[in-house]
């Protein structure tokens, strides 16, 4: 080698070195300097309300850039107090749906909107001059501006009548009730937020309730409760109770009439007692466990007592009789306990819909304005308009259904974010519906705006009006200022009538009497029906056509983390009796050439021979999302009274079939897999550790959680976590960052652990990355670099906590019913092969922390998806100075696996002897 | 009937080959979506044959280096064979990571070359440690492979003259062609005994690294690479007693070999069941539940069979070698040896799905099963193995003609 050759490998070895050997770096990725100013002027907020069941449930909508992303709690509504229904908070999908409907249909020819309301007017001006009837069917809730319209109309002429109809009957049982008992027609809402004792008679509450959101907003108030609940299903409810029952249906009754008998033994005047033992002197009652005759007898001013509104009357006024009793005031009603919730609007339409039963031959015209037969199981209306000859259907609806395919008229109604509306809540506020986005669809109504549109019509008024002009005009009577309207909106409610609600009930003992023997001849008749079935509506069904969602189907059940399907419950009892196995499928035969054929899964702690469906309307979804699932069609069952069924028979069918699960979330977790939080704890290398104060910390209060799985679908929302079908779950390749799994515990009490990444300061996934796509953020956040990652997923196997997850596919192509619109614009969407997880909603911290620098302030404060929508607050989030103050009072915190040393910053609250 | 039976086999290699290479192609373009592998087992079949294939390379150079360096002269006929299937090996090994991969088309991103960003590669990972380890490998093998044909350069079936010519210049077998030829492989030797142990120690830090039971241990490494050879050395005695029995080649491979290399399987044998129990004993001695759970795991429900498969296979049957008569028989030297590679490749499917799919805060176990694509690339690896091993054989004397 000559001395020229020497020097130019000398130097291109040198050129090497010197670029490719320089200071390797590892937390370098330059954070963007986002221009916040423009972001924050972008982002609205409006507050309005939507009917959930019968009442109005206030939520919090944002906007970027005029579209709707993200709904939240709003605290300002009595009814829900900030608990918003799963259905509410994830119906965005709703509005950007592509498979909601696109324009009407008149016989089968889609036309445009004015000529569909014209035909339609026309037919009822045909129907009216031929002297029949027109039968309006709408959603019953207290809206008194579509009252007003009715009302005004119904006056107008003789043949039109609107029959406002619960989605599912909840009311009748104790309407029916108190108006024989007590002469007066309401229904009692119990207030339980002041109670420390609960005493439920199977009543799921906490979740498949139509008042889920007032319960558990008043459930969650006022620290620990003791919560005792008499169940023949194991619900969430029952899942959360200290002391459980398991009872069959037909004896709940029994076991409330023993209390019953307990407390006025105890607890009243002698003649009351006489009174009672005059009338139940020969059945015998069951017995109740000494402790919680005790704890009746000491607690009783304490004690608050709700029952299933789908049992019978009688429990109902037992129920009501036992919350008087442990009033103050034995002859009065103290209001902290009761709500009473006026019935004059339910009353009436039930009239009215009996007398169309009875002349239903005069009506020619149904027209559906948003009520659906068929998705609420009301089978006397299916047979009234499938066997009456000449029946002409209309149907305003967001989808196509079993009721639009017989329609003549289809008419696509608008989402509720797309219209201006009032309710009248249980405490006679007004709240509003305002519009946040102008209708997507072009040729789609409202139905105020059809009504007021009907009115003009038959009025033949010269109103030039739109509806919601007219709307406000109807409201500015009431204001007393300027601008109450810019106040009113901003607060979610319009008005409040000074009205006394102090509605006094009073029961003298002469009338005791007579109220016994109305229980005692109301008590279930017991048949030894082999089966006790029990269909019990889904919490989603009581949001109406909201509840035609993907989001709500792959949410896990927090007892079972089964997705998609709609499974049949049977006790072990009953399924060793009939030699049924889980998994497997079963039919059902109700009555000759009716049956059912569904999978059935097979699960301790239900009593006896009882069986439960928790139903919701799977027929109703599109095509395409049910291919994997099992239809469930109960309008085959036909008339049930109450949701309960007996005289049934249950056979193995002899197939199985894949029930889809999430394994996290149904599994069980020892105490032993948790540690105490030790303040000093032995650090291997202990300057590499972060400063205390700064660290973003996350506390769960296990003590608090309910387990309504909400976090999971707030933060499936907040992240642009997609929808991946049944197929992909079964495989096990689910993406959701939370997963609540339930304690192992001693006593009965279920608790639940939400495990999400525990952000740990040691932690094991960033070491192990090849190219450092995970690492620690100062303020102690375990970050992820989605643009990094190369999909080496070897975070995942080193992660203890398994918490995160793989793209298989890109988020767009996997995401059903994919729409650019529902994702939230401030987290990225992930591309395939890449990992994900938790990221403490970065993407808010940094937003907080640009909007407190531009304002000047060096603090700030950041809510979490999770910890926003939880109805119970169990997740509180943080800097650790200020979530932790006192590092010495830390006795109750938690970390789960200890053992590995990888200092989480997410901790559980507990207790040692759990 | 030795034709037929060497085209049958030929034919299915191919067909292996182009079916392996199909589905690694529809990995690449669709994703990892076909894959059997789900959010708990992460890493499937496809790191199994990692191991497997890098496994089966080593015994190339224990044979040709270490043995070489002892002087065991009953070596000569077969380190060509072991060298061989070392490259075809390494080779098959290095592809596996790369499909396996989330987003294969970045995985240079793992290499340290710096961008504008200055975004480097982490060293901290095992994986980085991997990259190196794999490529050194590659190429120092590759390299001693080349200096073992020097002495047949001639042999070789190339017909270009320009080849031949230079071939004829490069290596006149002459003295002081012997003496630097000798000197240079001596020196190769040295440095692959190093090398070939510190590969197998390095893939097995992947998983001793991590903080998962049992992974997370340091009798890893040693276990790995005695794994590896024992798997190995199973590998060549199957190829070299299969080309025996065929008869195909010109020069026979004397039985010596053979009867060594069976007697080396049955030290590596016990050896193998030494660190198997020693893992048990480890885990009762610790009284670590998470570790004990995971080894009873192993003879639960999901994996009772393919243990039971794997015990009689890499610790049952090879007990019959020491029967004289067996160590002679060729059948059995194929029957027993093929036991080993199919056992070896089990215990490695055990030694990593367990782990991954036990969910350490739940304790539930969650199954995994290989999908279509998995197996077939699995085949297809060994598919190609056939093939390549083949075409080489074609063009180099396996057997060594000239004598050192």
């Amino acid at each position: 080698m000559d001395r020229r050759k020497f020097t130019k490998i000398l130097g291109i070895s040198s050129f090497f070195l010197g670029t490719g050997c320089r200071r390797p770096e590892l937390s370098h990725i330059n954070k963007v300097k986002q221009d916040y100013s423009t972001t924050y002027e972008n982002i609205l907020e409006y507050k309005t309300n939507v009917i959930f069941g019968n009442f109005p449930v206030g939520i919090k909508v944002r906007t970027f850039e005029d579209i709707p992303f993200h709904i939240s709690k709003d605290e300002f509504n009595t009814f829900n107090y900030g608990v918003v229904p799963r259905s509410i908070l994830s119906s965005l999908y709703n509005l950007y749906d592509k498979n909601r409907m696109k324009s009407p249909i008149v016989n089968g020819k889609e036309v445009d909107l004015p000529f569909a309301i014209e035909s339609l007017f026309n037919e009822i001006a045909k129907t009216i001059t031929n002297k029949k009837k027109v039968a309006f069917f709408l959603p019953l809730f207290n809206s008194p501006f579509i009252q007003s319209l009715t009302n005004e109309i119904e006056q107008y002429s003789d043949s039109i009548k609107f029959i406002a109809l619960p989605v599912f009957d909840y009311f009748s049982s104790q309407f029916n009730a108190n108006k024989t008992v007590f002469n007066k027609e309401f229904y009692a809402l119990y207030d339980i937020s002041e109670a420390k004792i609960i005493i439920n008679f199977g009543r799921d509450f906490l979740e498949h309730d139509p008042l889920f959101p007032f319960y558990t907003s008043r459930y969650a108030t006022n620290g620990d409760k003791i919560l005792i609940t008499f169940e023949d299903n194991f619900s969430l409810t029952g899942a959360n109770s200290t002391i459980r029952f398991p009872i069959q249906f037909d004896s709940v009754e029994s076991f409330a009439l023993a209390i019953l008998k307990n407390v006025i033994l105890n607890n009243s005047k002698r003649e009351f007692a006489d009174t009672f033992n005059l009338v139940f002197n020969n059945p015998p009652l069951p017995e109740i466990p000494e402790s919680l005759i005790q704890l009746l007898k000491n607690n009783l001013k304490n004690c608050s007592f709700i029952c299933n509104d789908f049992h019978s009357a009688s429990l109902q006024i037992i129920t009501f009789l036992l919350n008087l009793f442990s009033t103050e005031n034995l002859y009065g009603i103290s209001l902290s306990r009761f709500c009473f919730f006026d019935l004059q609007n339910y009353r009436s339409n039930q009239d009215k819909f009996l007398s169309l039963i009875n002349e239903v031959d005069r009506y020619e015209q149904f027209i559906f304005l948003g009520y659906n037969p068929y998705f609420s199981l009301n089978s006397t209306l299916i047979d009234l308009i499938q066997n009456h000859p000449g029946a002409k259907i209309s149907t305003f609806s967001l989808y196509k259904n079993a009721l639009t395919e017989l329609s003549t008229i289809t008419i696509p109604l608008q989402h509720y974010l797309e219209y201006w509306l009032d309710y009248e809540n249980y405490d006679e506020k007004i709240c509003s519906q305002q519009p946040v986005i102008l209708p997507l669809i072009k040729d789609s109504i409202s139905l105020p705006d059809f009504m007021f549109r009907l009115r003009k019509f038959l009025t033949k008024s010269s109103d030039d009006n739109r509806y919601d002009v007219f709307l406000l005009n109807y409201y500015r009577k009431f204001y007393s200022e300027k601008n109450e309207f810019q106040k009113n909106i901003q607060n979610g409610y319009f008005y409040s009538k000074s009205t006394d609600r102090k509605k006094q009930i009073v029961i003298k003992s002469s009338e005791f009497l007579s109220i016994l023997k109305f229980i005692r001849q109301g008590f279930m008749k017991k048949t030894k029906s082999e089966v006790q079935l029990r269909i019990i509506p889904n919490q989603d069904t009581y949001a109406g056509e909201y509840s035609n969602n993907i989001y709500l189907y792959e949410l896990p059940t927090t007892l079972d983390g089964i997705v998609w399907d709609t499974p049949l419950f049977l006790s072990k009892s009953l399924a060793k009796q009939k030699g049924i196995e889980n998994e497997e499928l079963v039919q059902i035969t109700f009555s000759k050439n009716k049956n059912l054929i569904l999978p059935c899964i097979v699960k301790e702690n239900i009593s006896g021979n009882s069986a439960y469906i928790i139903y919701r309307n799977n027929y109703y979804l599109q095509k395409n999302f049910r291919k994997n699932i099992f239809e469930l069609d109960l309008t085959v069952v036909g008339n049930f009274n109450n949701f309960f069924v007996q005289n049934i028979t249950i056979n193995r069918v002899g197939k199985n079939y894949e029930i889809a699960r999430l394994q996290r979330n149904s599994s069980k977790i020892d105490m032993e897999k948790f540690g105490i939080y030790r303040k000093n704890q032995p650090q291997m290398y202990p300057n590499k550790i972060q400063p205390k104060e700064n660290k973003w910390t996350m506390i769960i209060d296990t003590h608090k959680c309910i387990g309504c799985n909400l976090c999971i679908l707030a933060c499936q929302l907040e992240n642009n976590i997609p929808v991946l079908g049944k197929e992909q779950i079964i495989k096990q390749r689910d993406l959701f960052w939370i997963s609540v799994s339930i304690l192992k515990m001693q006593n009965n009490k279920t608790k639940f652990i939400p495990i999400m990444c525990q952000h740990c300061d040691y932690a094991p996934c960033e070491s192990v990355c090849p190219v450092g796509a995970t690492s620690h953020s100062p303020d102690g956040v375990n970050e992820m670099t989605y643009s990094r990652c190369i999909g080496s997923r070897f975070c995942m196997a080193n992660c203890p906590y398994s918490v995160r997850k793989f793209n298989f596919v890109s988020a767009e192509v996997a995401h059903l019913n994919f729409d650019p619109r529902m994702i939230n614009p401030f987290v990225t969407l992930r591309s395939r092969g890449i990992t994900e997880k938790c990221t403490f909603c970065i993407h808010r911290i940094n937003f907080e922390r640009g909007k407190s620098k531009l304002q000047g302030f060096s603090e700030f404060e950041v809510t979490t998806a999770c910890q926003e929508i939880c109805p119970v607050s169990a997740i509180s989030f943080g800097q650790r100075k200020k979530i932790i103050p006192d590092d010495n009072n830390t006795e109750e915190l938690f970390v789960l696996l200890p053992e590995f040393n990888t200092i989480p910053n997410v901790f559980y609250k507990l207790k040692r002897n759990e | 009937m030795n034709k037929m039976l060497r085209k049958t086999i030929i034919v299915i290699a191919i067909l292996l080959t182009i079916a392996g290479l199909i589905s690694g192609i529809y990995t690449f373009i669709y994703g990892l979506e076909s894959w059997g592998i789900n959010t708990k087992v992460i890493w499937g079949v496809a790191i199994v044959n990692f191991i497997f294939w890098i496994g089966n390379s080593h015994s190339g150079t224990l044979i040709s280096a270490i043995l070489y360096l002892f002087r065991q002269n009953w070596r000569h006929p077969i380190h060509r064979i072991a060298e061989t299937m070392t490259i075809i090996s390494i080779v098959i090994a290095g592809l596996f990571p790369l499909v396996h991969l989330g987003r294969p088309w970045f995985f240079y991103w793992m290499l340290p070359i710096t961008n504008q960003t200055n975004l480097w590669a982490n060293f901290k990972s095992p994986l980085i440690w991997d990259l190196v380890a794999i490529l050194s490998y590659i190429v120092l093998s590759l390299l001693f492979w080349i200096l073992g044909i020097v002495p047949d350069i001639k042999k070789i079936r190339i017909r270009n003259k320009k080849f031949q010519s230079f071939a004829s210049r490069f290596w006149t077998g002459s003295l002081k062609n012997w003496k630097e030829y000798i000197w240079a492989y001596n020196i190769f030797a040295g440095i692959l005994t190093f090398v070939v142990i510190s590969v197998h120690s390095i893939v097995s830090l992947d998983f001793s690294v991590t903080i998962l039971p049992l992974w997370h241990s340091t009798m890893l490494p040693i276990y790995f690479v005695v794994g590896a050879i024992y798997s190995g050395l199973a590998l060549v005695l199957l190829v070299s007693s299969f080309i025996s029995k065929l008869n195909s080649t010109s020069v026979n491979i004397p039985s010596t070999s053979r009867i060594n290399l069976s007697k080396l399987i049955l030290s590596f044998c016990f050896l193998m069941m030494y660190f198997y129990f020693l893992e048990f004993f480890f885990a009762y001695y610790g009284q670590d539940n998470n570790t004990i759970k995971i080894l009873i795991s192993r003879f639960q429900v999901n994996y009772l069979s393919i243990s039971i498969i794997m015990v009689i296979q890499i610790f049952a049957l090879p007990l019959l070698f020491s029967f004289q008569k067996i160590r002679e028989n060729v059948s059995f030297q194929i029957f027993i040896s093929m036991n080993i590679v199919i056992g070896m490749w089990l215990e490695r499917y055990l030694l990593i799905i367990p782990i991954l799919g036990k969910d350490l805060i739940t304790d539930e176990i969650i199954e995994y099963t290989p999908a279509v694509v998995d197996y077939l690339l699995t085949f297809g690896s060994i598919g190609f193995f056939v093939l390549a091993f083949y075409l080489i054989s074609r063009i180099v004397p396996l057997v060594p003609q000239s004598k050192d």
